[in-house]
């Protein structure tokens, strides 16, 4: 093994306890000792990764789909009914090139992963989630009225809602794009959940889960609404969406909900022990800066600024516990690589950064 | 085997000499702290041990001690080690089967204090052999600290604890635990702050209350009470381990249980922990988080 020199109790440790370690040690030593563990070896990572993506529930079992004849990859996706249950994955629904059924939770989680896997492989030739053609498996009507969705590290995970301020979770495509996207996170850098890493997994999250959707619709940097979940919400909520990477703060405003809590800038930025410590806060930070650097780009987002974040993301330099400005960094790097070093490309993605706060005016523009 | 203790002795004179007058002898004697369960032969410290081998160093850190004496297994040795490391006291070995030997060491040194790492069945021995009381150590006894003082007038001898109490079986001490207060929160999901709730259970007797900042109240039935109160077995939730870290966007539950004598535990899970798992309470908490959250939607 490639670290051997380098190992002490931590490399022999899994990851979940390296996690709780750095969340809990009581010694800042102990803290970074298993931070840096974490972050250790790029190689070793996306091996691990792609087994405990292959690992569990039926994803074993299916193996990965072969090009067709034309040597294009092809979708295979899977959509199980959880029937209120909460026992995963429950009972399969529809299957790959099966027609539409009379369940629309079901039909929209089938278009949804469909639209998200065209949006990888059109823009960055990426075969799916794992880039090794993953099957797609997402379970429906999970538990009784549950107003979320998720991702379990090997499948898509989708509640109904309250139907008092919440509706079905599987109506906004990009927040399929969104849970998807963790997937794709969790087999290239990992950003670990919790703290800035984890507000920069969330933000991965809503940057592509907002580009699937442009794509989709073909709407320009100005045409597009920034929203993330829109449609969510209930006709009686005082709001648009969740979050917004536009003005964050001002998704929704309720009797009920509150405000958005979302700071937009560093300024701003909150600390807090719940939420894995503020991933869907925080969020809003890089969420703008990707707003801004699009924006000023101009255009359509996933030929713009969309290819310099899935470039940074998939950066083996870009390290599971990298913090917003290691993030920024490699951004800026990766407009120059791309567009061009002094391109308006990565003056735009510099300038939003230190919009933000994240990057201070005097750094120097990497090389 | 003579000679080398000659030696011990003359090394051990010329250390006391300087700090210690001639008010004689202070040994402390104690059975090595608690062991793992394999090897068999051999066992080092178990975690138990070796957190009883650290306040050993705590209490005898100022105790002047000049020279500790082990015996050839390991156990005796790591139960010294965090003393003999802080003092700079290399732990000299006498083998278990010769307590006589060490015995005669020890009447040969007149001033001073020495520690001695020995096992249930050979620190009686010493200490009869040194003049002082008979005694008994069970075996899963380790939390005894004898000190036996020879000086020209004649022997004392003191029977001390130190560190937890390792005769009281940990089971029946963590009944005697009563929750006062279960308190619970709800975070994170795809949602974020928006579907935050979270609430407290207080328990009197046999009754128990919910309560929540949002206004939600609800008074459990004497059945909920009790099964609520068995499923906080603290053992198992301290058994829990981290949250599973795969999971993006579930909802994070915090659980701070505040028991009645004043000690306080806390644990985080993740939505599906629960499943398969015969435990209740991860459940119920699911399940009132929604009740919370529900009622809120109803303002």
């Amino acid at each position: 093994m490639e670290t051997a020199t380098r190992c002490s109790i931590f490399c022999i440790l899994p990851p979940q306890v390296l996690v709780a370690i750095a969340k809990n040690a009581p010694t800042p030593e102990q803290r970074e000792a298993a931070i840096d563990a974490l972050s250790i070896d790029h190689s070793l990572r996306n091996q691990r990764q792609t087994f405990s993506l292959m690992g569990g529930l039926q994803v074993g079992a299916l193996s990965s789909v072969s090009p067709d004849a034309s040597g294009r990859p092809q979708k295979h996706r899977t959509i199980y009914d959880c029937g209120q249950g909460t026992a995963l994955p429950g009972n399969v629904k529809r299957t790959e090139g099966q027609a539409a059924v009379t369940d629309s939770s079901v039909d929209h989680a089938y278009d949804g992963l469909g639209d998200t896997f065209d949006f990888y492989l059109n823009n960055h030739e990426r075969n799916s989630i794992d880039n090794k053609g993953l099957p797609l498996i997402a379970s429906v009507h999970y538990s009784n009225k549950y107003n979320n969705a998720f991702w379990n590290g090997q499948q898509m995970v989708f509640g109904d809602g309250d139907g008092a301020i919440f509706g079905d979770f599987t109506l906004p495509l990009d927040v399929i794009g969104h849970e998807l996207t963790h997937g794709v996170t969790g087999s290239e850098a990992n950003l670990v959940y919790q703290g800035q890493s984890g507000a920069l997994n969330e933000s991965i999250s809503d940057v592509f889960g907002s580009l699937v959707k442009q794509y989709k619709n073909n709407e320009t940097v100005d045409k597009a609404d920034w929203l993330i979940g829109k449609g969510l919400f209930t006709p009686r909520v005082h709001g648009t969406a969740l979050r917004s990477m536009a003005a964050p703060g001002t998704a929704y405003d309720d009797p009920i909900l509150g405000k958005d809590p979302q700071p937009a800038d560093m300024q701003h930025y909150v600390n807090t022990p719940s939420d894995n410590g503020g991933v869907h806060l925080n969020s809003g930070i890089p969420n703008h800066a990707f707003y801004l650097a699009a924006k000023a780009i101009g255009g359509s987002a996933w030929t713009g600024a969309g290819p310099i974040w899935y470039d940074t993301l998939i950066d083996k330099n870009l390290k599971a516990t990298a913090n917003f400005a290691a993030f920024a960094d490699l951004t800026v790097r990766h407009a120059g690589l791309r567009f061009g070093n002094n391109s308006p490309h990565q003056k735009a993605v510099f300038d939003a950064w230190q919009r933000v706060g994240v990057l201070k005016k005097a750094a120097q523009v990497a090389a | 085997m003579r000679r080398i203790h000659v030696a011990v002795v003359i090394w051990l004179s010329v250390l006391f000499a300087p700090s210690y007058g001639k008010c004689g002898t202070t040994v402390v004697l104690l059975r090595h702290a608690e062991k793992a369960t394999s090897p068999a032969n051999d066992p080092p410290l178990s975690a138990a041990g070796e957190s009883r081998a650290n306040v050993l160093a705590d209490v005898l850190a100022d105790a002047g001690v000049g020279a500790i004496f082990i015996t050839e297994y390991q156990r005796t040795r790591q139960t010294a080690a965090p003393l003999a490391a802080q003092l700079h006291v290399n732990p000299q070995v006498i083998p278990a089967s010769n307590s006589h030997e060490l015995v005669e060491v020890i009447r040969n040194i007149h001033e001073g204090v020495v520690v001695v790492v020995g096992h249930s069945n050979t620190i009686p021995t010493i200490i009869a052999g040194l003049g002082g009381p008979s005694v008994m150590i069970s075996d899963n006894e380790f939390d005894n600290l004898f000190i036996l003082t020879i000086g020209p007038s004649g022997t004392s001898f003191v029977r001390l604890h130190y560190g937890s109490n390792s005769t009281s079986a940990k089971a029946p001490a963590e009944k005697q635990e009563h929750a006062m207060q279960l308190k619970f929160s709800r975070s994170g999901g795809f949602a974020g702050t928006a579907t935050n709730v979270e609430g407290v259970v207080t328990f009197h007797d046999g009754t128990a209350e919910v309560n929540s900042s949002n206004g939600y109240q609800r008074s459990l039935n004497p059945a909920e009470v009790q099964s609520l109160k068995q499923s906080m077995d603290l053992k198992y939730l301290r058994g829990l381990g981290a949250p599973q870290t795969d999971l993006r966007d579930a909802y994070q539950y915090d659980v701070v249980i505040d028991l009645d004598n004043k000690k306080r535990e806390s644990f985080s899970f993740h939505d599906q922990a629960a499943e398969g798992k015969t435990n209740n309470l991860l459940q119920w908490i699911a399940e009132e988080c929604r009740k919370i959250w529900e009622y809120r939607t109803k303002q």
